[in-house]
């Protein structure tokens, strides 16, 4: 089973529905925004895979699969970033 | 109307700051007069937070300006809060024991967001003893010092800080106290490393003053820092009053201790000036109707009022020297400075600078 959670190095801050995102090191900052920046914030707390994708699904109204890739590749990106953690 | 406007959206979020601060949305002109202010005022967080709580109608094209000012703060915060976390790795790689103070750690422990509380430098407090170390390390990191400190010995003594420029040219505050002169000479500078709390930042515990120091501080960078202080320090007084963690009874205990009751009064009247709040609780009703005394007003006016010279400061500090030893070496230390300390400060070098105090001294008496 896949857990999410945030780098704990990583410093954002939230600007309206907004997320500003340094990842740790000199790399340049990153803008999260719609549901990018929403499955940050849903990150809160380390959280399952598949919870998060059917969470997504849920606010979205979209299928399962397409969320299932969509959140795979997105939070794969951070995780090159070392923004979030996969345990 | 913009100056009102700017005290009542510095002053968003705290208690009973709930009614629309207009009707409709502003015109161009007194929207953009508000925006600049804004920025200078460091109050991007707050603009955003009452627009995003409907205190204030936009446009559209105001929204987005205003998103994007917060953004642009937002961002600059987080390149701050790397540098410092890279500054404090190094200087705790070398032993050394740092403070953050004002902006950063303000915005970490007194707010309930960060993001609220825009802040553009870094700001670091050193024991005096490790004040030389810590600047090595600095200048390790490719700091600059560009004013000349007056000597080092002063420095350690007697001096507040320095200001530092990196290789891109931001600044960089070290402190060894929170004022210079006067009201800095009564600071027992071991109880602010004593008191110190500590907040996470980027996976670190770092360490910041503590509530009641914390305040203090506030009060003594608001009421002295500058005669038209930003509206940004101002509101820091406000928000750890109305939602500190302190404990009054210590506070106050320090600021007899540190005789700074006259910098938390006049810290206070500005939150009644410029945020147009009345404070409540135990520490505002201790100070209400305070009067400063002779010695205390002319200590604060060598800060902020229309005589604040540099050697102003130095006369006004005298009687807040413990010994005779200590004020013979502070007068030794500022009445004849380096030149290049006193270029820095851009004053004329020797005898000029000289009865430029005694003119000081002069007008201080005739008050």
């Amino acid at each position: 089973m896949t857990t999410w959670q945030r780098d704990p190095r990583a410093l954002w801050r939230r600007s309206g529905d907004r997320i500003i995102l340094a990842p740790p090191g000199d790399g340049a900052c990153v803008l999260l925004e719609d549901t990018a920046a929403i499955t940050w914030r849903l990150l809160e707390v380390p959280i399952e895979h598949t919870e998060l994708v059917a969470l997504l699904g849920e606010l979205f109204d979209a299928d399962a699969d397409t969320v299932r890739t969509e959140v795979e590749a997105f939070l794969v990106g951070l995780m090159d970033l070392d923004a979030v953690v996969r345990s | 109307m913009t100056t009102t406007l700017v005290g009542e959206v510095a002053a968003h979020g705290l208690p009973g700051q709930e009614a629309p601060l207009r009707e409709e949305a502003l015109s161009g002109s007194a929207w953009r007069s508000l925006v600049r202010t804004v920025d200078r005022q460091r109050l991007a967080g707050f603009l955003h937070a009452a627009i995003e709580a409907k205190r204030l109608p936009v446009t559209d094209d105001q929204q987005r300006e205003a998103d994007d000012l917060h953004l642009r703060w937002c961002a600059g915060a987080l390149r701050l809060d790397r540098l410092l976390l890279h500054l404090a790795a190094a200087l705790e790689d070398e032993g050394i024991e740092v403070v953050v103070l004002k902006g950063t750690a303000v915005a970490h422990l007194a707010y309930p967001d960060p993001a609220l509380r825009s802040y553009g430098d870094v700001d670091l407090l050193f024991r005096s003893e490790q004040f030389d170390e810590a600047l090595e390390v600095l200048y390790g990191q490719g700091y600059v010092r560009p004013a000349a400190p007056a000597g080092r010995d002063f420095d350690r003594r007697f001096g507040k800080g320095a200001t530092l420029k990196g290789a891109d040219g931001h600044e960089l505050d070290v402190h060894r106290n929170l004022v210079f002169g006067t009201f800095g000479y009564a600071i027992e500078l071991g109880e602010l490393f004593a008191s110190a709390t500590t907040f996470h930042l980027g996976g670190r515990s770092l360490q910041a003053l503590g509530p009641e120091t914390r305040l203090l501080h506030a009060c003594y960078h608001a009421a002295l820092g500058d005669p038209d202080p930003r509206y940004s320090s101002i509101r820091d007084i406000a928000q750890m009053v109305a939602t500190g963690t302190h404990d009054a009874d210590r506070l106050l205990v320090l600021a007899e201790r540190w005789q700074a009751r006259a910098v938390l009064a006049r810290g206070f009247w500005l939150c009644r000036e410029h945020l147009g709040v009345e404070l409540r609780g135990p520490l505002p009703r201790a100070l209400d109707g305070y009067v400063p005394t002779r010695r205390e007003q002319r200590a604060i006016d060598s800060y902020v009022g229309s005589n604040r010279h540099f050697a102003a400061k130095v006369v006004a500090s005298l009687p807040y020297l413990d010994s005779n030893r200590d004020r013979a070496a502070f007068i030794w230390a500022t009445a004849v400075p380096p030149s290049r300390f006193t270029r820095s400060r851009g004053s004329d070098p020797g005898v000029a600078w000289i009865r430029r105090g005694f003119r000081s001294l002069f007008r201080g008496h005739q008050r």
